[in-house]
């Protein structure tokens, strides 16, 4: 019964893989993994801005969820998928420049071959709504002046980690017990129970409890003045030389024909440019951000650079 | 405090559809022997992804009820536990049915299950609130001493060989180990394998272990149809039967808090809660030696605790994010799946969420009622597929179940390779359960230990300062105390009796 069963499963392997002719592309719907659980901003841009593209290229995209391993479970599907076009990868740099780099991975982001960004995320540094700091200048210098006592959340080896290396630089060191928590909900979770006194987390996800009065915002961690929160003034205008962007960008196999790279790019840019896109990027608090191939690449090979930079300096980097 | 009413809007066409397909599909899925109800609701995860986040949930605990219920129709018929949540019924149910009586014994079995799910209904819409109140002073202490607490209790369930039952619990947190770890994203125990960063995923696992395992063991008997006993059972005769429950109103209420109670300990779950409701229901008796030969005192026992233990495991759940026992653990990752993140959050901020489930399970409880009443008969059809057409069907489905989860070939391989490792298990009188809590539960045990350490800079003092962790890990060092000394006793009275034995022969 076992051989007959794995007989079958083969036999499907070999359906799903039955090459596809350049052709008229896109023949078939395309995927869109995206290496997060649903409901993130990474899954929620992708879904929205896939279900706009629907009547400017003749086939759908799907997005599929493979999570786990710091986002590069699902990266290592689509890097070993054929580079037809009809796989592709949903990423920001936070993640896939910075988790290769940590865990030794068999790839890094220039495995792939990008083909644009499609929307830009906040990043905000709050503390609890009872804290004593008001304004992010107050709460770093503090942080400066009496090294070790005040406990940042924050993911090891992961993006929130560079965020605080990032800050941390800019100020000319900085020194905090670093309290673990992944993902925005299990840092807003520390803050809240009085588990850390500050850390950065996702805007989206953050506005609840500010709403509420829970947590408090004291700067955005972007390089200009969020949309959202035109009020909350960015670390930058504070003094702080230190800015990361949740830059959601697709990135497909390498080796994947470019005329289809160039009618996927074209099909972002249009979509892009559409109002209800932009609209429904807003109610998730996400501003639409086209980039073709080469600005997409120069960018994330600044951020990549910064990354390695802060990585070495740290000795994160064995 | 939450809106009561918001309850009422599970109450549409298409939710009642999908409850009543809910609620009859898990009481095939129960009423089938081997088949548990873990696994009804493994089958159904998938199809839910689809759904609704709303929808979703409903029909998981729709199917959750049923099956558990469901396992009542085999056990009294066959002698067969549909589910481990029935062995106990199987104790006077099947010897009722023999006597010919097994529409009684249904009747018996079936308005249990509704009082134990109704009791509990209360326990979950009153305690879930206020433990969710409690919930925000659960921090990295409170959480590993939870775990520590949880993994005592794996020592009593493992009551046939405590040895085993710990190297199944190792195994698991072994296995758990695997991957990138959850505090620092560093790589472990995996070989160069790219495809085991993401470490072993908890439902390929919980998926083949429980039903490959179920199908190979019965393998060895696949030609041999179920033996079916003739059973009458009409709506006049179950009404009959329910009036009776007023002499066991003591028995209904205290099964109940002991399926609320055990449900309520992550780990332990309805499996366990009806033996131990039938033994206390046999030693509350007077005519403890009628037990074991159809009293409806053992039947309304095992029955109303394994129900009231559905709403106990949904408890911590709701409100902490820590499922009562596999079937939950399978509910969280429909939660997540869902992008909804149960945890101290999740009453605050997905209260409409909790309402739905607690309307859903009110109204799945009267479902379940109405419909083994009037489709007992139609139940028991589904014994009637023969085996050898049934199995692979189901090995099928799960197949794609395991696929479909994370769309990964290797989460299939993972399904197959546990599910030899609990064929093993099972072969060798290993308990699963351990290996899958320790799958689950080393996992978060390594992270909030390492945060909690990290938190008191390198030493472990803190947890002297928080009474909720000193009180787990208290419970958790009793528990491993009176299981050990309990374990002893009965060892000495055993070897006593033998002495006894042979002191008489040789006189």
């Amino acid at each position: 019964m076992r051989k007959g069963f794995l007989f079958i499963v083969l036999a499907l392997l070999c359906a799903a893989a039955v090459p596809a002719f350049a052709e008229g592309y896109p023949e078939k719907p395309i995927q869109v993994v995206v290496p997060w659980k649903p409901g993130g901003g990474s899954d929620i841009s992708a879904r929205i801005i896939g279900d706009q593209m629907k009547d400017i290229l003749p086939q759908p995209l799907v997005v599929s969820n493979i999570d786990g391993a710091a986002g590069l479970n699902g990266a290592l599907q689509v890097y070993k998928a054929r580079p037809d076009g009809y796989t592709v990868l949903w990423e920001h740099p936070g993640n896939l420049a910075v988790a290769p780099m940590v865990t030794k991975a068999a790839f890094t982001w220039k495995d792939f071959e990008p083909v644009a960004i499609g929307a830009k995320g906040d990043t905000a540094l709050i503390v609890r709504g009872d804290s004593p700091f008001k304004t992010a200048k107050e709460a770093l210098d503090a942080i400066k002046a009496e090294p070790g006592k005040y406990r940042w959340c924050l993911a090891l080896n992961a993006v929130s980690h560079f965020t605080f290396l990032n800050i941390s630089h800019a100020l000319g060191g900085l020194k905090a017990t670093f309290i673990p928590a992944n993902g925005d909900k299990g840092r807003i979770v520390s803050l809240l129970g009085g588990n850390s006194d500050i850390t950065t987390v996702g805007y989206a996800s953050v506005v609840p409890y500010l709403q509420s009065g829970d947590l408090r915002i004291l700067a955005m961690v972007n390089t200009e003045r969020s949309p959202f929160a035109p009020d909350v003034p960015t670390l930058k205008e504070q003094g702080v030389d230190a800015s990361y962007d949740f830059l959601y960008t697709v990135f497909a196999p390498k080796g994947t024909p470019q005329e289809d790279v160039q009618i996927l790019t074209g099909a972002f840019q249009k979509t892009l440019a559409k109002p209800e896109t932009v609209e429904a990027l807003k109610q998730q608090s996400l501003t639409p951000f086209y980039r073709n191939p080469e600005e997409t690449r120069k960018l994330w090979q600044a951020e990549s650079d910064l990354y390695e930079n802060l990585a070495k300096e740290n000795g994160l980097l064995k | 405090m939450l809106d009561y009413s918001h309850m009422f809007t599970v109450i549409t066409p298409f939710n009642m559809l999908l409850m009543f397909l809910g609620v009859f599909g898990g009481l095939v899925v129960g009423a089938m022997p081997g088949l548990t109800s873990t696994m009804a609701v493994a089958l159904l995860v998938p199809i839910t992804f689809g759904m609704d986040v709303n929808q979703g949930l409903v029909m998981l605990v729709a199917v959750y009820i049923g099956s558990i219920s469901g396992g009542l129709v085999s056990a009294a018929l066959l002698n067969i536990p549909g589910t481990p949540s029935s062995v106990a019924t199987t104790f006077d149910a099947y010897p009722m049915a023999k006597r010919g009586e097994a529409g009684k014994a249904l009747g018996y079995g079936v308005f249990a299950s509704f009082l134990g799910g109704l009791i509990s209904f209360f326990a979950l819409a009153v305690l879930s609130p206020l433990l969710g109140a409690f919930a925000l002073r659960f921090g990295p202490y409170e959480y590993f001493s939870l775990v520590v607490f949880t993994l005592s209790c794996i020592i009593s369930i493992s009551d046939k060989s405590l040895t085993k039952g710990l190297i199944s619990a190792t195994l698991g947190m072994i296995m758990a180990m695997v991957g990138l770890s959850e505090t620092d994203s560093v790589s472990r125990f995996t070989f160069g394998i790219m495809d085991l960063q993401a470490g072993f995923a908890v439902m390929p696992v919980l998926i083949g272990m429980y039903a490959i395992s179920q199908i190979l063991k019965d393998v060895e008997e696949i030609k041999k149809p179920f033996n079916l006993v003739n059973v009458n059972f009409s709506a006049r005769e179950f009404f009959q039967v329910a009036l009776t429950f007023t002499r066991s109103i003591k028995n209904v209420l205290r099964s109940s808090l002991i399926g609320v109670g055990v449900g309520i300990l992550p780990g332990v779950g309805p499996g366990l809660s009806n033996i131990v409701a039938y033994s206390q229901a046999k030693a509350a008796s007077k005519d403890p030696d009628s037990f074991g030969k159809g009293n409806p005192d053992g039947i309304i026992a095992s029955e109303t605790a394994n129900n009231a233990a559905t709403g106990g495991a949904m408890i911590p759940l709701l409100t902490l994010g820590i499922p009562g026992d596999a079937t939950t653990m399978m509910m969280l990752g429909a939660f997540m799946i869902h992008g909804v993140q149960p945890g101290p959050l999740l009453m605050r901020d997905h209260s409409e969420l909790v309402l739905i489930i607690l309307g859903a399970y009110f109204v799945s409880n009267i479902l379940m009622m109405l419909l083994q009443v009037y489709f007992i008969r139609v139940l028991i059809r589904a014994l009637t597929i023969p085996r050898f057409v049934l199995y692979p069907i189901i090995l099928g489905l799960c197949v794609i179940g395991s696929y479909a989860l994370n769309s990964s070939m290797s989460d299939v391989w993972v399904f197959m390779a546990s599910g030899l490792i609990g064929y093993l298990f099972i072969k060798r009188g290993f308990p699963l359960l351990p290996l899958v809590l320790g799958l689950i539960l080393g996992r978060m045990a390594e992270n909030e230990l390492r945060v909690s350490i990290v938190m008191g800079n390198g030493s472990l003092e803190g947890y002297l300062h928080r009474p909720i962790a000193l009180c787990f890990l208290g419970a958790a060092a009793l528990s491993v105390v009176y299981s050990l000394y309990s374990k002893r006793r009965a060892k000495m009275r055993l070897a006593n009796l033998r002495l006894n034995e042979s002191a008489t022969e040789n006189a």
